[in-house]
């Protein structure tokens, strides 16, 4: 059927598109964490857990690592509520490394060993059956009342309040909610590679997430899947190109500030009208 | 102990401090989060162990070379990855410095190696004792060449005009520019002095540790985050003051407690002074909205 | 008496019909030494039309920003439907009923228009994550087409059904006021706070924009709004109060505020 290989790559690229959906949903609130790869460790580690110490079946625990993550995700939520800006990067960063620094120590998941011998449970159908599940509700949240607010509170947080939008409560939730999908991630992530670390889940893990969103369009949901998908795809097939991927991916990302800071996927890209507008002319109507 | 420790968490804080003045001050004047700086840092040792090999000059033709490298690096990365992007947008030119650090990590990768090289000797190393304490000749170099830059650069920008215009454009760039500031000069000015003392600082922890790596900017980055909102976004002296405080902290945490938990104090740290006071220590320059 | 419950806070509402709708008690706010409003009385009866007005700088805006929520005051009390104000933030205040537009526009530029209105029904649905998940498919909540009904409702009222799709920044400035306006009333509130709602348009604008007002107060809503332009004051206010240096300096009907000293020396300066 699909070679080992390409199946690989299309399970990081579903992974990856998880993880960057899970900053998505604080990042349309005007929240940008890097604590992803935080909650990605605390669903990856807590899910191997379950499943290869307790035996429980991998949908339960891929849930419970996701629950606990979201726990965690509001608690480092909750003093960040009146942080913006550079200042909750900083933060963000910050608990990632504090959370990756207990996993380095944490005796019961191995500390520096790692953690290894997790169950290969993860596969094509359960992984992108998830990533389906979460791009319909995404695509209900956005056109929500929920939705709304969110965006609101991007673009001016007192005029939202002024209109009636919870702050606290909203904000809360973007990053509890999005905890929550990076806690999936790493559950994913967890059961595919079998064996995982605290270094893995640094905070170029959170970095690589924020690339994801940024290239791909921080404007809709569409735009990190696409970032993670491209990100993860095509430095593999310029197999040639082996030796210099990582610096023409870092041209790359210079490139894109330059040209399009945005975003390859933004709201006007995504509508068939404008694509029309563009090789048909305006005019008839 | 507790003063031997001191001692060398001062030695230690004096580098994290050369470095963390560059991330305040291109954070003051350019409102930029300069992911890359690390990277230069750790450019500026490897461009110094070059020169002691090459060249074979003294310490001091050493640093000078080093920090005429990271200043020319300095002001390409301005010009390449700062200069032609829109500022409108407040994470294009951070992410475009995450684009150089994955550029300049590779390359050095690729260059001088993935493993770490040991620093040659450029000084006559004499031990001294002063009571329980004891320092050597390296250690007081290290320290001295430290201070006296950061004394240099603390003169420079209060008394002269370039450094005037340094502090104008911090303030505020329009105005600055309205009032007759180059401003466009001084961002490349800033860049490159920054980079500088990062690169002097690049040299001196290879001296002290003997130890250089195409990583070593990385775990730089972090420390020098934390000591930036330590002293105060903007704040010179308050990086000055926070990378000291940083060095004895790690030392002694070193000391007293697993040293695994080292580099995550100055994650600790940083989000305690968020959650407290947020503006730093010494108060901040730039209030954000 | 009539007891009630807003989010857990038990309130007692007082139905006796003298009681004012908003009652501002010295109500001070300084900026360290500077008062920018300073012991400040104001009763608001239901109904009328209510005018606030004043030199640049004489506080207006701040006292706005007081009742709505955006600044806390140093001092005094602030009571509304006989509910003390003082551990309600300003969304919550946005729900029990008083809704405001800001000085400077503050639309959300990057909306379309009937998002920005859309947005603002948040505090009157209740629709939550479970009903978003669990509804069917292709068919939209009915809380959902109820929202964007009562949007476009507001939008004609306005007059800028036309706009829909727009991105609010293109709009031009008169009507993204008049989106602000469209924005405020979404939120069904029984005081509406307009600061300085013609400012920068030309005459037709403004008459179609006291003309709104006026039907606005038709409608049931208490209004009072902050303005520079006199005839607009004058030809729709029931009651004017004056500011001047954060106090108030003089109340009173239109005609009796216009021939009033005080209020000519603080706008004109002493007669030299």
């Amino acid at each position: 059927m699909i070679s080992p290989f390409v199946q690989s790559i299309l399970i990081f690229g579903g992974i990856n598109a998880i993880l960057a959906l899970s900053l998505y949903l604080p990042f349309s609130g005007g929240q940008l964490s890097l604590a992803q790869g935080g909650f990605m460790a605390i669903g990856a580690y807590t899910s191997a857990v379950l499943t290869r110490n307790f035996g429980i079946p991998f949908s339960i625990s891929l849930i419970a690592g996701a629950v606990l993550s979201s726990a965690v995700g509001v608690g480092v939520g909750f003093p960040a509520l009146r942080i913006k800006g550079i200042y909750l990067l900083l933060i963000t960063l910050g608990f990632n490394e504090v959370i990756r620094v207990f996993f380095l120590n944490f005796k019961y998941t191995g500390a520096v060993g790692g953690f290894g011998g997790i169950f290969p449970l993860t596969n094509l159908f359960n992984l992108y059956l998830v990533l389906i599940l979460l791009i319909l509700f995404f695509h209900r949240f956005q056109n929500s009342r929920l939705g709304r607010a969110l965006r609101a509170i991007d673009q001016d947080q007192d005029a939202a309040e002024a209109r009636g939008v919870p702050l606290t409560r909203m904000k809360t939730f973007a990053f509890g909610a999005g905890a929550f999908i990076a806690g999936l991630a790493g559950g994913f992530y967890a059961h595919f590679v079998m064996f995982i670390e605290s270094g893995t889940f640094g905070f170029q893990r959170s970095l690589e997430a924020m690339i994801f969103v940024i290239l791909g369009g921080s404007q809709i949901f569409y735009g990190p899947i696409l970032g993670a998908f491209l990100v993860t795809i095509i430095p593999e097939s310029f197999r040639f190109l082996q030796k210099f991927r990582f610096e023409i991916f870092g041209a790359c990302l210079v490139l894109m500030m330059v040209l399009r800071p945005r975003g390859i996927l933004d709201e006007e890209v995504c509508q068939w009208r404008w694509w029309k507008e563009k090789f048909l002319g305006k005019g008839l109507k | 102990m507790f003063l031997q420790q001191l001692i060398n968490g001062i030695m230690l804080g004096s580098t994290y401090s050369l470095v963390a003045i560059g991330y305040t001050l291109i954070f003051g004047v350019l409102n930029l989060l300069h992911f890359a700086h690390g990277e230069v840092f750790m450019l500026g040792a490897f461009i110094g162990l070059q020169i002691v090999l090459g060249l074979k000059l003294g310490i001091f033709g050493v640093i000078v070379g080093a920090m005429a490298g990271t200043a020319l690096v300095g002001f390409l990365i301005e010009r390449v990855a700062f200069r032609p992007i829109k500022k409108e947008y407040f994470l294009a030119p951070l992410i475009a410095t995450i684009g150089i650090t994955i550029i300049l990590q590779e390359m050095a990768n690729k260059i001088f190696g993935s493993e770490p090289v040991g620093f040659p000797q450029t000084v006559e190393i004499r031990n001294f004792q002063l009571g329980p304490i004891g320092i050597n000749t390296l250690q007081i170099l290290i320290l001295s060449i430290s201070i006296f830059l950061m004394v240099v650069l603390h003169l420079f920008v209060s008394n002269t005009k370039l450094g005037r215009g340094m502090r104008a454009t911090a303030e505020n760039s329009t105005t600055a520019r309205l009032l007759g500031v180059k401003v466009n000069r001084i961002i490349v000015l800033t860049f490159m002095v920054a980079s500088a003392l990062a690169g002097a600082a690049g040299v001196l922890v290879g001296m002290a540790y003997n130890y250089i790596s195409p990583y070593m900017g990385a775990q730089m980055a972090g420390k020098g985050f934390a000591i930036m909102l330590l002293g105060g976004l903007g704040n010179i002296k308050g990086a000055m003051l926070g990378g000291l405080i940083l060095g004895v902290a790690e030392i002694l945490s070193v000391g007293y407690l697993a040293s695994s938990y080292r580099d995550a104090f100055a994650f600790g740290v940083m989000i305690l002074i968020l959650i407290l006071k947020p503006s730093g220590l010494f108060g901040s320059l730039i209030h954000e909205d | 008496m009539v007891e009630g419950k807003v989010f857990g806070k038990g309130f007692e509402m007082n139905f006796q019909l003298a009681l004012p709708l908003l009652e501002i008690r010295g109500a001070t706010k300084a900026f360290g030494g500077f008062n920018a409003v300073h012991n400040f009385d104001l009763k608001i009866q239901r109904g009328t039309i209510y005018a606030i007005i004043g030199p640049n700088g004489s506080g207006k805006t701040t006292l706005i920003n007081l009742v709505s929520g955006l600044l806390e005051p140093t001092a005094g009390d602030f009571f509304f439907k006989g509910i003390s104000l003082k551990d309600f933030r300003a969304d919550q205040r946005t729900a029990i009923g008083i809704s405001r537009t800001f000085q400077n526009i503050r639309v959300f530029s990057q909306m379309s228009v009937l998002d920005n209105v859309m947005m603002a029904r948040h505090c009157r649905t209740s629709y939550s994550l479970w009903n978003l998940l669990f509804k069917p498919p292709f068919k939209p909540l009915k809380e959902e087409v109820e929202i964007r009904k009562k949007a476009e409702e507001l939008l004609d009222f306005v007059g800028i059904i036309h706009r829909l799709n727009l991105k609010a920044a293109n709009l031009p400035y008169g009507e993204q006021r008049l989106l602000e306006l469209a924005q405020a009333l979404a939120t069904e509130p029984e005081l509406l706070l307009l600061d300085e709602p013609v400012a920068g348009m030309n005459p037709i604008e403004k008459d179609s924009v006291k003309s709104l007002i006026q039907q606005i107060s038709k409608r049931g809503i208490t209004v009072i709004f902050i303005e520079h332009d006199m005839k607009v004051v004058m030809d729709i206010s029931d009651w004017i109060t004056v500011m001047n240096f954060g106090e108030k300096i003089a109340e009173g009907e239109p005609g009796n505020i216009q021939r009033n000293p005080v209020v000519i020396e603080a706008y004109l300066g002493k007669e030299a």
